[in-house]
């Protein structure tokens, strides 16, 4: 029986026990698809994260940049490679294991799909980063108008965009190939989400699309001179919400698909799993007005409508939270944890499969919370554009995000490449899990509390005219300065260990994936149709966003020319 | 069609002893606790200030 | 589809906080007034030292209005314009400010008046200042390699040191 027999529909044999591994291993065409992406993702991480370095020495006041390279240049790397680079890649790559693994191989189209979508990514990628490196597009990686990069800059972007399309409508239509062949089944989950996922993005890509496809590419080749600046901002923004989503849901597939499986049990619930990922793709879109709200230009009452279907989106979280806990406390039982809390004692904290996830599950308690009070209307405005806000990310992006795509390369790696996870792999895996938590606790930490006083985000060092309260901003950047470069140790090691694990020694390592408990009920098909989810985010999405752009549209005052600020 | 209770089954018994996900309620609590407290200090910080 | 006992009385808790921050937040902005700054009002970015209020940056005492004191800023790369700004303690103060040029945020540190001076669009907040100090007001929006040298200062005065 495969694994993925084991997900859909009801399981007769009421004592099966599970395999003690699950020996599907991905076809090494798939593979190679996948670790291209991963190549790319590791090399973006490992620039990113020099800059990231340099901006937290240079912050501390300690340090200073080579003449040639500016501060703003160098945060825009940071951005771009982290945020959408070493992200896309990596999704992408997991991605294409997960469909490959649960769905089964992809065909020959299917695959060509995601070679074409890779290379489109790939020569975006390097028109984008060699603008920044010119010096060409220090815009940050928000790009926001009037503050006008070079073309080659936002068309490199769009390349990534269109070719992340290309890329995953492979996924997809292995997905609907599969749903073709077992007609009436429900399809492999982690599959599904997947496609929930691909479906998110698409949709949420098309604010970005049009905003530089028919505004930024041509306003910066000098075709038109003027761009209206709340409508760039607004496009935006629509698609840097569900941008969050695109990232935060690969983990959430990584701890409801893996996860349990890695901790010898099973999946709590495999119908909930799916109506958390339908959520997400409802409400991680007619959102992005959140980012908006210290504006002009919105009409107060539709930011707060805007507000109120984020507060939806919460939800899935809460889902999530449930199912985890549940499936801990059930395993934990399992092997005999006793009282209400001692089976948390029994699950496998020497195993750096489950451990690196947990810590990022840890993460999104004050992640996850601190995006509550964000979302929270006019309560933003103790916190908007200071550097609670980095803060915030790193804990959610950069901490639940980043340690779940780590803790997952390390099982996910040997798999691709026909290796085995050693016991170094995970011991040095767990190390880095510690490094990374404690340098991001004193970094983002000391973010958050200082960005309360009013210490302001995306900003070099300065003194302020020697104002009073930025002393005491300076003290935090230099505890941020220790954090980050605990961080950056954190990144070499993890980048130590990924070499472990393309030389550890040939042999199998399983492709984890979870089954639901035996007897289960069978999820009902209405959560697999696509067709009625896509109605109802069109419907959202003009429910929240018509009449802030028909406002946009209808007031618009002279539009902006361009400006090199750099 | 009942079976023998063992963890893993609570989707399917509905008079499964309450007990076995005790903890997941106690955890869940705790987070939500955590998110008010939290929410609270945020906003009594935004009300104190003009 | 079954759901778990206790996983509804965890939705019930978790969902229902949610209602009561939408219900207080909404309940302060809609009712009492307390909200970000809403403004719907443009300009021409290209004329605004010529054009009202804006060709008379300052502290200025009005009346027949709601408020007290009008502040008007207009921010550019890299300055706030004036950068020295007195009011005194208790007044209801509006804040208005707009970008010459690119977005630029207006943050007055310590305080509540936190917003985004866009070219084209006029930024406002209406507040009551009610503490003596010296508030540093930063940009916190990038703008350029001067970014982090566009800071002003607003300061509250008991009414006799004005």
């Amino acid at each position: 029986m495969s694994s993925s027999e084991s997900i859909n529909g009801p399981i007769n044999n009421a004592s099966v026990a599970q395999k003690k591994t699950d020996q599907v291993k991905i076809h090494p065409r798939d593979a190679l698809l996948a670790l291209v992406h991963f190549l790319v993702a590791f090399l973006a991480l490992l620039l990113g994260a020099t800059a990231g370095l340099l901006q937290t020495l240079v912050r501390s006041g300690t340090f200073q940049l080579p003449a040639n390279i500016g501060y703003y240049q160098i945060l825009t790397l940071h951005g771009v490679l982290l945020a959408l680079i070493f992200t896309t890649f990596f999704i992408f790559g997991f991605q294409i294991a997960g469909v490959s693994r649960t769905c089964g191989t992809l065909s020959d189209k299917q695959r060509g799909l995601g070679w074409a979508g890779f290379y489109l990514m790939l020569i975006g990628t390097i028109m984008a980063g060699a603008m920044i490196l010119l010096n060409e597009a220090t815009v940050l990686y928000t790009f926001y108008a009037p503050l006008k990069a070079h073309w080659v800059f936002y068309t490199g972007l769009a390349l990534v965009v269109v070719g992340s399309w290309i890329g995953a409508l492979g996924q997809v239509f292995r997905w609907i190939q599969w749903r073709k062949e077992h007609k009436g089944e429900t399809t492999p989950l982690l599959s599904f989400m997947v496609v929930c996922n691909n479906m998110l993005w698409f949709v949420a890509t098309l604010g970005v699309a049009i905003e530089t496809v028919v505004f930024l590419i041509p306003w910066s080749l000098g075709i038109i001179d003027r761009v209206d600046v709340a409508l760039t901002r607004t496009l935006f923004w629509y698609f840097g919400h569900a941008l969050v989503y695109f990232w935060l849901l690969p983990a959430y597939m990584v701890w409801y698909t893996v996860v349990p499986r890695v901790i010898g049990g099973r999946m709590f619930s495999d119908g909930l799993a799916r109506i958390a990922f339908v959520l997400f793709i409802l409400y991680s879109i007619p959102v992005g007005v959140h980012h908006q709200l210290m504006e002009p230009g919105i009409n107060g009452f539709w930011k707060f409508v805007q507000v109120v279907l984020t507060f939806f989106v919460i939800i899935p979280s809460f889902l999530t939270a449930f199912s985890l806990f549940a499936t801990f406390e059930l395993r934990g039982r399992e092997l005999g944890g006793k009282g209400l809390l001692g089976w948390f004692k029994k699950l496998p904290w020497g195993d750096v499969r489950f451990f690196a996830p947990f810590i990022g599950m840890v993460s999104f308690i004050p992640g996850g919370i601190g995006g509550v009070i964000n979302a929270s209307y006019q309560m933003n405005a103790v916190i908007h554009n200071t550097i609670w806000v980095t803060g915030h990310f790193h804990l959610t992006i950069a901490t639940t995000v980043i340690l779940t795509f780590f803790g997952a390369s390390y099982w996910l790696i040997p798999h691709l490449t026909g290796r085995r996870l050693t016991k170094q792999i995970h011991q040095l895996g767990i190390m880095q899990t510690w490094i990374w938590a404690i340098g991001m606790l004193i970094m983002s930490g000391t973010m958050h509390i200082i960005g309360l006083f009013g210490s302001p985000r995306r900003s070099n060092f300065s003194e302020y005219g020697g104002a009073e309260i930025a002393q005491t901003w300076i003290a935090s950047e230099i505890a941020q300065a220790v954090g980050g470069s605990l961080l950056f140790i954190g990144i070499l090691l993890f980048l130590i260990i990924i070499g472990k694990c393309f030389t550890a020694p040939i042999g199998f390592e399983e492709f984890p994936i979870a089954e639901v408990a035996p007897g289960a009920q069978k999820t009902p098909a209405w959560v697999e149709n696509f067709k009625i989810w896509a109605v109802i985010l069109a419907a959202l999405i003009l429910i929240a966003y018509t009449i802030p752009i028909i406002d946009i549209l209808n007031n618009s005052p002279l539009g902006s020319v361009g400006y090199r600020m750099w | 069609m009942h079976q023998r209770k063992k963890g893993g089954d609570i989707l399917e018994d509905k008079n499964q002893p309450k007990e076995d996900l005790k903890g997941t309620l106690f955890a869940t609590l705790s987070l939500g606790f955590l998110m008010i407290i939290s929410w609270i200090a945020i906003f009594l910080l935004y009300i104190g200030r003009f | 589809m079954h759901i778990h006992k206790y996983e509804k009385i965890w939705l019930t808790f978790g969902i229902g906080s949610l209602v009561v921050f939408l219900g207080i937040t909404g309940v302060m902005a809609f009712h009492q007034g307390t909200h970000p700054n809403n403004s719907m009002i443009t300009v021409n970015y290209e004329e605004v030292d010529t054009i009202a209020p804006f060709n008379n940056p300052g502290v200025h005492k009005v009346d027949g209005k709601d408020w007290d004191y009008e502040v008007v800023v207009t921010s550019s790369a890299f300055f706030y314009n004036p950068m020295e700004l007195v009011v005194p303690v208790g007044a209801k103060v509006k804040f208005i400010t707009t970008s010459k040029d690119v977005v630029h945020g207006f943050q007055i540190t310590g305080t509540n008046i936190n917003m985004m001076a866009e070219p084209g669009y006029v930024s406002e907040y209406v507040t009551t200042v009610d503490q003596v100090g010296e508030y540093l007001i930063v940009c916190n929006e990038y703008c350029g390699t001067g970014h982090t040298q566009m800071f002003s200062m607003l300061k509250v005065v008991e009414p006799d040191e004005l």
